[in-house]
């Protein structure tokens, strides 16, 4: 029989077998410590360091790994000073870790949508599969595809080779094909759970957390005011930016996962909101914000001028407004261009008036460009102080801006400039200078509002002050895109599903994330193996046709031009990010890649290798893949260098693809991050191998 | 008969000692003295700053030594000393007259390891054997195993390769290992910057080295030894290899040593040039064949050493140090020293100093005696600041502690380190946070890559000083320092790693205030950090224009006997005009 030691671990008292290493001691008896260099069909190697612990009366941290237990020794493993030690470890390493977790533009993406993975899908033609994969965290992908605001594509890295692939177009292109062949086509509920979600809401918000709750398998009820779903971009969101049948199917789809909708519901008015809570076991708030904003002049109560929100409604309910042949649109947002694009089509000559400059328009710069090519004016730097009717007619007073300081929002505050007034003449004048949201739904609840009056609440977890209410979308931050409002609904589900499964609410769990750096410190290195490739045009409706009819402007890209497009994607992120020892630490441990930021190792990739593709700026040295080569005896490996340029590379300046085979694939399986990764891995996740796909 | 002898360590070589040595026996070969004078070669005794150095030794034996020699002047000592038998004196440097700097430089010394540097032909082993060499080894082979180890614990060496543990106790945990096969390796892979005690060791006297690890070898049982040298040091290299030659052929060496049915083996293994390697499990690995890169201890070597089996690993100096212990006794070398520390310690003293050289002095002796009587003080007139001691592993020590004792335990606490023995003296030129940047340069890029806070720690310390010494740094940057210097030395496995900090944390301790002029006013005082000084030309300038025929970048104008001015611009600020001008009309602000 083994003789035993007695050891003490975290102030408890063991017999563990003498021979062991603590780590394994410790393992055995149930502890956690995290390792990086220790393999288990390896002797104890210890250059991470990440297994430190402490042990009373050794001079330094003790490397778990490599340390015999020893009678009598009094191991700390969870005292603050080892944890710090441990994240000190993980944040040096981290440091100089040359990659990305997760693609830059799935981190742009307020949905998270899985960008590289559904392009991959859609290169290889396989579409619906392409939906499906955005649909694991956005069922929007028709919707979306054609009126977000891009955040990914700003952040695309190959905007360095040449221009950001259209990955908004392409959720579009992915989603005309599946509907094309049927779709969509929803992921099955989950099996059934005995609770009830109440939601208020059945826009973008409200719907996105009722397709994730019905994913968890809850019941879902949803309190709509309107007669049809679809929220703001129902409403708000004019038809030849997005057709109604595409809203309508997608909606239609997540409603026919099992949701209930009661519409024409006003809550407040026709059902109370504590009615709907006791009804349910958690409510959701998704109201939206659709109070227009008033314009505080003289005047502004005339004939002829009416809100941009009550405009586009109108037209979405299929109203055709009458409004002359002039129209002035105060504003420069989304809602000022969709209602200047409307009036363009209702066959008015349209001036839009904004206070500011082009370059400080909150507008997507795409729609602005579109306002123009349908001959939208721009009355830029002007604000309107007075109006008069007369006769039917407008007049405006306008006074001319210079720009002065910045504000709290970053943009240079409009100042008037004395004696510039001018006249503008309209018909028709709409206001489109901010939506607000209607706390109304509060009163006689113990919700607490801001002064805004949107409720105050968790902007992680979503959780509002009152236990099993939740909030998201427009009606939590004020009026915003429809991808933040998508977002929050998935969010909040999460949050939810917690709630009503009884563990604590910590919202949506968020990874550590690895970044090679903002898009211009990339190193060029990165993109060496790729060259330019034409990136794929949205076919449009010519301008003369645009305005004459509420069809849409994009008609959408053919299958050459998508199969095209989709095979354009770099492959970022890394393909171990969800099988990564390394992400999984410095997620655990709070990781801050920044704490010890300075030089990182140079770029470096070799995939000349059918089995397995190095990549050497993601390494962290713990010589596992150099040990089982040398084990197996074909030494492909070695740590060439000295210094903090020490690499993990073939020996004598080889390529990986003149060593040998043997054990290669052992040691992408064993390497704890993606420093030499299997080369399948790549094939599967990525369109393009860096460094290979010229 | 008379006798030239030659220096010819590395150092005189360096020093022009080759051609020295040709004048001689060109001289020789031609003049009617050829069949009376002999032509020998020594090495270094120590007196670097007075190289080359030819010794004459008359028929009578009298012995005069002459420092500087040049081909020349060897002529002239040819004709004038050994023809006409008139000493040239005016060239002669005389150990023995009080109030020389020979002698200044040599009394205070007490030369154990060194004892033969400088004196015998360490090419020769007949002249090694005449001063008694290979005495000891019989002496002990005739002892009891046991009672060697005894002699040496209760002598009290400690390892001379810096970390100081007892020599004694280490043969003693070689020789209770178990194991058939065992290893004596000789650590002469010495690598701090400007440290050369052991390279003059083996150049001077290879024998001593070898006697003492056959020593060791007889008392532990082992078989095999390596003697890991930098290849760097060719000229030890060669010797060494000579020694192990004429020591096996007269049977120190090789099968049933001296009759005593003990076999030993010695081979020179060179090393590649990695600094790490001078650390024993990195060393080991080396040598096996194996990327030098430390691995965790324990397992010891003396446990688990060399290919497994059971090794005891000294450095150069420390068995140079065990025939004098085994032919004098263990009390004779107690007798030397502090309470703890016996013995003598071999330093190279270098830097601000005016006799630079290979000192070799008893524990005990201060700091300041080192600096100030054997040395001689500062060489340039300005007061004395620190010296750095242990090189890149030690630290910097205060001229105001100068009466810090030779004594590893006193220097530990300094936060300094004995080291092997590189002693950097700084006058107030240095600067301080430069001199901590310069040894953790080292240190970073001479990490094997191991460890995590080894190899990235240290670079992100080193760009921390880089940025205080460029004027980029914050005051936070000096915590930041300090926690990861800690980190720096708790989480690694090797001394490189452990010790790599000890250079910013003494400056840090003895010299903040400096850190915080770099950080706070952008100054640096000691006029070395270029981003944060400016040279200007004084109005007492009389227009020599020597500094315009030495700027590299023409950024010196002015008209011939007027004022020059230096165009900011256009300056690299390397210093050459500030060293050029014979008026002091040139200074760093």
């Amino acid at each position: 029989m083994a003789s035993t030691v007695k050891i003490r671990i975290d102030g408890r008292d063991f017999n563990v077998d003498a021979g062991l290493t603590v780590l394994k001691a410790a393992e055995k008896q149930g502890f956690r410590i995290p390792t990086l260099c220790s393999c288990k069909d390896l002797a104890p190697f210890s250059s991470c360091f990440v297994c430190l612990v402490e042990v009373r009366g050794a001079k330094g941290f003790v490397p778990a790994c490599s340390t015999l237990v020893s009678d009598g020794m009094d191991i700390s493993i969870e005292s603050a000073v080892a944890r710090r030690a441990r994240k000190t470890a993980l944040e040096l390493l981290v440091s100089d870790h040359l990659g990305d977790c997760e693609a830059p533009c799935v981190s742009a993406c307020p949905s998270r949508v899985p960008i590289r993975d559904f392009l991959a899908l859609a290169a290889k033609g396989e579409y619906i599969k392409a939906a499906q994969k955005i649909r694991e965290t956005m069922p929007f992908p028709g919707s979306l595809g054609r009126v977000c605001p891009r955040f990914c594509e700003k952040e695309c890295r190959r905007t360095r080779v040449d221009e950001a692939v259209s990955i908004c177009y392409m959720k579009r292109f992915v989603s005309d094909m599946e509907i094309k062949a049927g779709g969509p086509f929803m992921p099955a509920p989950g099996s059934p759970t005995g609770k009830s979600v109440g939601i208020i809401g059945a826009g973008p918000a409200g719907l996105s957390a009722a397709y994730f709750l019905r994913l968890q398998g809850h019941d879902v009820t949803i309190y709509e005011r309107q007669k049809d779903a679809g929220g703001m971009m129902k409403w708000g969101i004019p038809d030849y930016r997005l057709p109604p049948d595409i809203l309508a199917k997608e909606c239609g789809a997540i409603i026919g996962m099992g949701v209930e909708v009661k519409y024409g519901v006003n809550v407040g008015k026709d059902i109370m909101f504590d009615e709907i809570s006791k009804k349910h076991d958690a409510v959701f708030l998704a109201i939206g914000a659709q109070k227009t904003s008033d314009m505080p002049i003289e005047g502004r109560t005339s004939r002829g001028v009416v809100s941009g929100v009550e405009f586009l409604d109108a037209i979405a309910k299929g109203g055709r407004p009458e409004v002359g042949d002039k129209v002035i649109v105060v504003g420069g947002g989304n809602t000022a261009m969709d209602a200047a694009r409307c009036s363009v089509r209702l066959g008015a000559e349209v001036v839009i008036v904004y206070r500011r400059s082009e370059k400080e328009m909150p507008a997507n710069a795409f729609e602005v460009e579109e306002a123009k090519h349908e001959g939208v004016k721009f009355e830029l730097l002007s604000v309107p102080v007075k109006v008069r009717e007369e006769g039917g007619r407008l007049y405006f007073t306008c006074l001319r801006m210079g720009l002065g300081a910045p504000d709290a929002s970053g943009r240079r505050r409009p100042v008037p400039i004395d004696g510039s007034d001018f006249i503008i003449e309209a018909d028709t004048c709409i206001t489109a200078i901010g939506q607000q949201v209607d706390g109304s739904i509060a009163d006689n609840t113990s919700l607490k509002l801001t002064k805004w009056g949107t409720p105050e609440y968790d902007i992680h977890t979503m959780q509002t002050c009152l236990p099993g209410v939740f909030v998201g979308g427009d009606g939590a931050t004020g009026a915003d895109v429809a991808v933040r409002a998508v977002d929050a609904g998935r969010r909040a589900a999460c949050s939810i599903g917690q709630f009503l499964r009884g563990e604590k609410v910590t919202g949506e769990a968020v990874k550590f994330n690895s970044s090679m750096g903002p898009l211009d410190k990339v190193p060029a290195e990165v993109f060496a193996g790729f060259l330019k490739q034409q990136v794929t045009r949205m076919p449009m409706l010519v301008a003369e046709k645009r305005t004459k009819t509420f069809e849409e402007v994009e008609t959408g890209f053919t299958v050459d031009g998508g199969g095209h497009e989709a095979k354009r994607c770099l492959g970022c992120g890394c393909v171990e990010a969800d099988d990564c020892k390394l992400r999984e630490y410095c997620t655990e441990y709070a990781v801050d890649q920044n704490r010890y930021a300075g030089k990182r190792r140079g770029y470096e990739n070799d995939s000349t290798h059918p089995i397995a593709v190095l990549e050497s700026g993601k390494c962290i040295n713990c010589g596992i893949c150099v040990r089982l080569l040398e084990e197996d005896g074909s030494h492909s490996l070695g740590f060439i260098g000295r210094g903090f340029d020490t690499r993990i590379k073939p020996p004598f300046e080889k390529l990986l693809s003149e060593t040998g085979t043997a054990g290669l694939s052992f040691a992408s399986d064993a390497c704890p991050t993606a420093g030499i990764a299997d080369r399948k891995k790549y094939e599967t996740k990525h369109v393009g191998i860096p460094g290979v796909s010229k | 008969m008379h006798k030239v002898i030659v220096g010819l360590g590395s150092c005189g070589i360096a020093a022009g000692a080759r051609a020295v040595y040709e004048t001689f026996k060109a001289q020789i070969a031609g003049g009617e003295l050829a069949e009376k004078v002999k032509l020998e070669i020594t090495s270094c005794v120590g007196m670097c700053y007075c190289e080359p150095l030819v010794e004459v030794v008359d028929n009578d034996g009298r012995r005069t030594l002459y420092g500087r020699i040049d081909e020349k002047k060897a002529a002239r000592i040819y004709e004038e000393h050994v023809v006409r038998g008139r000493p040239a004196a005016d060239l002669v440097v005389d150990p023995s007259a009080a109030g020389s700097d020979a002698h200044a430089f040599l009394s205070r010394q007490k030369k154990i390891v060194l004892r033969n540097c400088g004196v015998i032909d360490p090419e020769s082993l007949d002249a090694y054997i005449a001063v008694g060499g290979y005495e000891a080894l019989r002496k002990a082979v005739a002892m009891d195993r046991k009672a060697v180890i005894e002699t040496v614990k209760r002598s009290g060496v400690r390892g001379r390769g810096g970390a100081g543990f007892s020599t004694g106790l280490k043969w003693q945990f070689a020789f209770d290992a178990p194991g058939e096969k065992k290893y004596v390796v000789c650590n002469a892979d010495e690598g701090d910057p400007g440290a050369f005690m052991d390279r003059s060791t083996l150049e001077g006297d290879p024998h001593s080295v070898l006697e003492g690890m056959i020593i060791c070898a007889y008392a532990v049982g082992a078989q095999k030894g390596y003697i890991y040298c930098r290849a760097e040091y060719p000229l030890a290299v060669h010797r060494l290899k000579i020694a192990i030659r004429q020591a096996s052929a007269r049977g120190f060496l090789g099968k049933n040593i001296l009759g005593a049915g003990f076999d030993l083996a010695l081979v020179v293994k060179e090393g590649a040039g990695a600094f790490v390697c001078g650390e024993e499990t990195a060393l080991m690995a080396s040598i096996e064949g194996h990327r030098g890169m430390p691995r965790k201890r324990p397992p010891f070597p003396a446990q688990s050493g060399l290919f497994g089996c059971p090794t005891n690993i000294n450095n150069v100096e420390t068995y140079a140090n065990i025939p004098w212990v085994i032919t004098n006794g263990a009390d004779k070398f107690a007798a030397i020293g502090t309470e703890k520390s016996k013995g003598s310690k071999v330093f190279a003293l270098a830097g601000k100093i005016k006799r630079g050289g290979l000192v070799e002095v008893p524990m005990g002796i201060t700091i300041g005696e080192i600096v100030e009587e054997i040395g001689g003080g500062s060489n340039t007139g300005r007061p004395l600041k620190a010296v750095q001691l242990g090189g890149p592993s030690g630290g910097c020590i205060p001229a105001s502690m100068f009466d810090t004792k030779v004594d590893y335990d006193e220097v530990t606490r300094t936060g300094a380190i004995m080291g092997s023995g590189g002693m950097l003296v700084m006058d107030e030129t240095t600067c301080m946070v430069d001199v901590a940047r310069f040894f953790l340069q080292f240190t970073q890029t001479e990490s094997c890559g191991k460890c995590t806070f080894c190899r990235i720690g240290t670079m992100r310390m080193l760009e921390i000083l880089n940025r205080i010494t460029e004027g980029r740094g914050a005051m936070a940057d000096l915590d930041a320092l300090e926690s990861l210097s800690s980190d720096i030395i708790k989480g690694s496995l090797c001394g490189l790693g452990q010790t790599a900090p000890n250079p910013v944390l003494t400056t840090l301790k003895y010299f903040r205030d400096e850190y915080v002029e770099h950080i706070g006013q952008k100054k640096c005082r000691a006029g070395v950090c270029k981003a944060l000084i400016k040279y200007r030309i004084k109005d007492n300038c009389n227009g020599c224009t020597a500094c315009v025929k030495v700027c590299p970048t023409n950024a010196i104008t002015g008209q011939r006997k007027q004022q020059h001015s230096i165009t900011q611009d256009k300056c690299v600020k390397c210093g050459r005009c500030y060293l050029k001008c014979n008026f002091d009309a040139i200074v760093v602000e």
